[in-house]
This record gives structure tokens, C-alpha cells and sequence, in this order.
């Protein structure tokens, strides 16, 4: 029997937030990916890190699972575990061998994004030991508790084997033992509840058009043969954004607790992944074959790259962003009715700690020096080396003036020049 | 200051292959740049030019600024310039690159250089050996000669900006890599910024984080 997850997608127009059986998605790249992953390991040692982040990605896959199960009564649990590796390879996170029963078993993993994609970064010039697939670890745990209908947290998995210290593939060990944890996230109706009235921003003229052209775009993209998307040059995933929200809250409770001296750092490195990602995925974009097709190769204008990042968030999921000022060279004023990160925080983070606000504040920094840092006349490659160079010299900072998470009526970020 | 200001003082020079800032008094290495491979030690190499500067006063009866040698090789060229009674600067071209284009680099960069340059009475001293010593290797113990708060000696206090230099010449998203260490160890930004200023302890937690961000298990300064 075929299965067609698409028919559990929803989208929220007026916020430009996806939803797949029910949980957030969004678009991110390996460099977003595995900055993000380093980040928590970075706050807390490799071991925490890495139990962080598989419970991270046992909750919200477990929460993801469950609404695609349930969109299909009376299941098997065969075909359960077979929606839940077509769904991994369709989102760009590569291929799963789930070969589990109730009590557990092993998961063979082939192209695994976090291990594929870090030996596509670092491979050739760093080693590492530590595994790189707790996103897969947490995602195979949570497939098998969905499948045999057991409470989540029943099992636990770690991985055993991953392709970053030579192996010549990953494998995943789902055993008994887990402890009890609660699959919740985001979903439409609570977010439909608490997120503020929507509004335009500056220039939706020219914004509003390729918006409509990208989601017809990356609406038809989906994982190869491998369960990889190699696009716009990078490697791209459609994520649980549950999955960062989790991790980076529960690291942020953890250092609040342990290690407060560290916070400073660590919500600086999660703006330094979102400039990462507004680098990489909106300028691997901007500079791609496939934008010139739809929009037009970038004239270096700096509104066209500011509108097309606009643009290209919007069709990602992360959120209907909004120009509200814009002054080429000086100023970027940047709001939204919530991005995925600040209607969690709203949502589920604890009041005090107010939850992760890494991607609209860093992608406001990255978007401006795409604006003005990048030469788009001749194709530029949008690479590592440009990254650091400009990041090296950046003479943008930012500040974030308003979130919704603190019961604002819209987030804002600032950017400026020194 | 750090190795990353001189490469960004530099690197729009294409066919400049290492840049080095030396203590003129101790031979010590104050910042540095390479691209690619570069054939000689720079530490050692940073003594030998200095010695060489030395001589060169001794030839010409002088200790005036401004001196320059022309070192030509098979397959390079070195400048090197005294910039100031407290700092050279060697400059390293590939052999065919017009000894007057490669001048003009150097004047260009010169003039710009002030701020990078060791400051006069806070030079390192060093004896300079007759055969130039192993560079060293710092394990994550016990850390050789690490710093400490109270210690007045220059020679340590530059253990703690070479381990920093380093982290910033080799680690991946270099711009990231002092926030990743605060992260990491819990120190603050603005004492990262000032290695000298690193005590024992800290400076081995900053050494295991290096450690860390390179994924090795130890570091060839």
C-alpha cells in the first residue's frame, strides 16, 4: 500500500510556516546542520551533547511520526516503519534500514545528512571519533516506538557506528532501557492560537511573486536515490524544527543551571549558525542556475539580494519576515508575526530563559553582507572561503528589539553598521 | 590583536606567500601569515632574519630604521624590513614575481601595519640559540611553561597568545573559534582576547578546548 505523506502537509499562509503530519518543517543546510549539532556538543561536552540532541530528535520525530500514523489508520507495523524511512529519505536526511521490533534491533544508515554532510565539510582536513547521526539515532528510536505503539521513551538508541571516524557505514542500535519523555511541539492549532496578527512589510511587490515561485519549486524537490538533496550548492534538508527548538532549550536549561557563564556564548554561536545559514543556503540560491531561470541572475543591487532572502525565508518555513527599513550600506529593520524559534519559545520554553533566537538575528547580519560584501557580476561561488573573509570583516552587528516569545506583537531585529 | 588582522591586512595580496612580524630584539615570531606551503619554520625563521637584521647594522655601522635585505632564492624572494627599532617585517614571494611589484606590496603594507606591530618595551626576550630549538609541543598535561596571573615573565605570557594564534590559524569557522572556547571552558570573551592574562588552570582548560575544536590530541606550536 502507498502511502502519500504530502497529504498530511499544511501551510499557514498568513506566517509562512510549513507543517508535516502536524509537527513544524523547515528548510536548512548541512553548514546550519552541523554548526547547530557542534553548538550543543560545544555547551555541554561531546557525551551530553550528543544525549541532548538524540532526545531532541527522539521528541519531535516521535511527535512527527505519530501524526503521519495516525493520518493512516491500521497501519502494520511494517508499513509504519516503511513511511517512516520514505519520509526520512524524502526529507533529505538519507536512507534508513530499520530492521526493529519491539524491543529494539539494529539501523543500518546510508548517507546519513549530519555524518555525509560533515565529511563533505571537514572531512579532508579534520578527524573526529565522536558519531555525527543523533538527529537518525533519535528519529530510528522514535520509528520503532510509533510502530509497536509504545510509549515514547520505552527504547533508547545510540549509534555505534558512523562514517566521520572511517567506517564504512552507520549503524544504529534501538535497545530497551529509555526514559520517559514527552513528544510535545509546535502544532497548527496552538500556533494558529497564539501568533499575532499577521502584516506586510516594505517591497512585497517584488517579494510576494517569487515567494509563490519558490513553493512551486521546492515543493516538487525531495531526497535522490540516497535520500540526499544536493542543491544550490549545499546539502539540504527538510527539518523538524522541533528538533533545533528542543535541543537548544534544553541545553540553554542545562547551562542556566550548571554553567551560566556560558549562555553569553552560547546564544552568540546560535546567531553565528543563522548567519551560517543565510550565507550559505540564500546565497547558494541567489547564485544558482535555478534562481536565474525563475527570477533573474542577481544584478548585485543590494534590495534585489535583501527581497530575495526575504523571500527565499518565507518559502522555507521560517516565518513570514518582513522589511520594515531598509537603507542600503547602513540599516536592515527586519520583523515578522514570529519565526519558528520565537513561537516555540513562546509556546514551550520556560519564561525566564526565553528559548533560542539564533536564525532571525544571525540571518539578518548574513543577509546584509550578501547584500554588500558579495560581488554577484560574474556568478560568485558562494563557498567556505568567502564565508570567513567576510565574516572576518564584518562591520555589521545586530540586535533584536522585539520577539514575540517575551508576548511582544512581533519580533524585530536591527542590523547596523558598527 | 591576532593573526587573522594581518591576514586581512594582507590578503588581497595574491602572490604573497607568508608575512612574518618578528621582535627585532629577540628574534621571537609576533604574528604570521602563510598561504600554502612555506618552506622554512617560521619561528626559526623568524630568529635567523633577525639575526640577519642585526648583522646588516653591523655592515653598515647603523641601527637605522628603514633598512631593507633583498634575499633572492630559486624559488622565492624574501624581503625583509626594519620597520622600527622594535619590529621587522619578512615578506615572502614566489621567485617570479617582479622585485618592484613585490617593493610596492611591501611599502603598501607597511603603512598600514602600525597597529600590528609589537610595541617597544614589551618586546618578548629570547635568547637566540646558535641552533634553533625544536618548536615545542603542548600536551593536555601538564601544559609546558603555561602562564600564570601573577607571572611578570614575557617569555610565558606568550604561551597563552601562541595557543590562541594557533586556534585562530587552524580552526574551522576561525571567526567562531573564541566563542566556541568561552563555550567550551565557561571563560569569558574578554579574557580570551587577552591570553597573557590566562592562569595555569585556564590556560589548560583553553588548550583541551583547542584540543577539542581541532580534533587532536595534541598541538605542534
Amino acid at each position: 500500500m502507498k502511502f502519500d505523506i504530502s497529504t498530511t502537509r499544511e501551510h499557514l499562509p498568513d506566517h509562512q510556516m510549513d507543517f508535516l503530519g502536524g509537527s513544524p518543517v523547515v528548510a536548512h543546510c548541512h553548514h546550519f546542520n552541523l554548526f547547530w549539532d557542534q553548538t550543543m556538543d560545544d555547551a555541554l561536552g561531546v557525551e551530553r551533547g550528543e544525549k541532548v540532541r538524540i532526545d531532541a530528535a527522539h521528541k519531535s520525530a516521535y511527535k512527527l511520526l505519530r501524526g503521519l500514523v495516525d493520518a493512516f489508520p491500521k497501519t502494520t507495523p511494517v508499513e509504519r516503519l516503511g513511511i517512516a524511512a520514505s519520509t526520512f529519505a524524502a526529507m533529505g536526511h538519507g536512507k534508513l534500514h530499520l530492521a526493529v521490533g519491539r524491543s529494539g534491533g539494529l539501523v543500518r544508515g546510508d548517507y546519513l545528512h549530519y555524518g555525509f554532510g560533515w565529511k563533505e565539510k571537514y572531512g579532508g582536513r579534520m578527524t573526529r571519533s565522536a558519531p555525527a547521526d543523533a538527529f537518525a539515532a533519535g528519529y530510528s528510536v522514535a520509528a520503532t516506538e510509533v510502530a509497536y505503539d509504545l510509549d515514547p521513551g520505552t527504547l533508547k538508541a545510540s549509534e555505534e557506528k558512523c562514517i566521520v571516524d572511517g567506517s564504512t557505514g552507520c549503524e544504529i542500535r534501538v535497545s530497551a532501557g529509555g526514559e520517559s519523555l514527552l513528544p510535545q511541539g509546535v502544532d497548527p492549532r496552538s500556533a494558529k492560537e497564539v501568533l499575532p496578527p499577521t502584516f506586510d512589510g516594505m517591497y512585497e511587490e517584488r517579494i510576494v511573486p517569487v515567494v509563490a515561485g519558490l513553493r512551486d519549486f521546492l515543493g516538487g524537490v525531495a531526497g535522490d536515490n540516497r535520500g540526499v538533496i544536493e542543491a544550490f550548492g549545499v546539502l539540504v534538508t527538510s527539518h523538524l524544527a522541533d528538533y533545533y527548538n528542543h535541543a537548544a532549550s534544553d541545553v540553554l536549561q542545562i547551562l542556566a543551571r550548571e554553567k551560566p557563564a556560558g549562555i553569553e556564548a552560547f546564544r552568540a554561536l546560535l546567531v553565528e549558525a543563522g548567519q551560517a545559514c543565510a550565507f550559505h543556503t540564500f546565497g547558494g540560491v541567489l547564485a544558482s542556475p535555478e534562481w536565474e531561470g525563475m527570477v533573474g541572475a542577481p544584478s548585485g543591487d543590494p534590495l534585489e539580494i535583501v527581497t530575495g532572502c526575504i523571500a527565499l525565508a518565507r518559502a522555507f518555513g521560517f516565518g513570514k519576515w518582513a522589511i520594515e527599513e531598509f537603507v542600503p550600506n547602513e540599516r536592515l529593520v527586519m520583523t515578522s508575526p514570529g519565526t519558528y524559534e520565537t513561537l516555540f519559545s513562546r509556546l514551550i520554553s520556560s519564561d525566564e530563559l526565553r528559548g533560542p533566537a539564533g536564525i532571525f538575528p544571525g540571518a539578518g547580519i548574513g543577509i546584509m553582507q550578501l547584500a554588500h560584501g558579495v560581488q554577484w557580476q560574474p556568478r560568485p561561488n558562494i563557498d567556505g572561503t568567502l564565508y570567513l573573509s567576510l565574516a572576518r570583516s564584518s562591520p555589521w552587528s545586530v540586535e533584536e528589539t522585539s520577539t514575540i516569545s517575551a508576548g511582544e506583537a512581533l519580533d524585530r531585529v536591527v542590523v547596523t553598521k558598527r | 590583536m591576532s593573526n587573522n588582522e594581518l591576514e586581512a591586512l594582507v590578503s588581497d595580496i595574491p602572490s604573497l606567500r607568508a608575512c612574518l612580524i618578528i621582535e627585532a630584539q629577540s628574534g621571537a615570531l609576533h604574528r604570521s601569515f602563510r598561504r600554502g606551503s612555506v618552506p622554512a619554520d617560521p619561528d626559526a625563521a623568524a630568529r635567523a632574519l633577525a639575526q640577519l637584521a642585526r648583522a646588516q647594522a653591523d655592515v653598515f655601522g647603523t641601527g637605522e630604521p628603514a633598512s631593507l635585505a633583498t634575499l633572492e632564492w630559486t624559488t622565492e624572494t624574501v624581503l625583509l624590513r626594519s620597520v622600527n627599532a622594535s619590529a621587522l617585517m619578512a615578506f615572502y614571494f614566489p621567485a617570479d614575481v617582479k622585485l618592484g611589484l613585490a617593493r610596492m606590496h611591501v611599502t603598501r603594507v607597511l603603512d598600514r601595519a602600525g597597529s600590528l606591530l609589537p610595541v617597544a618595551g614589551q618586546a618578548t626576550v629570547l635568547e637566540i640559540p646558535a641552533v634553533p630549538a625544536p618548536a615545542p609541543v603542548v600536551t593536555s598535561a601538564p601544559p609546558p611553561s603555561p602562564p600564570s596571573k601573577a607571572a611578570s615573565a614575557p617569555a610565558e605570557v606568550s604561551a597563552g597568545r601562541k595557543l590562541i594564534d594557533y586556534l585562530d590559524a587552524n580552526a574551522p569557522d576561525t571567526h567562531a573559534a573564541l566563542l566556541r572556547v568561552s563555550l567550551q571552558t565557561g571563560l569569558p570573551l574578554s579574557l580570551l582576547k587577552t591570553p597573557d592574562e590566562l592562569s595555569s588552570a585556564e590556560f589548560e582548560q583553553v588548550t583541551q578546548s583547542v584540543q577539542r575544536i581541532l580534533g587532536v590530541e595534541q598541538l605542534s606550536l
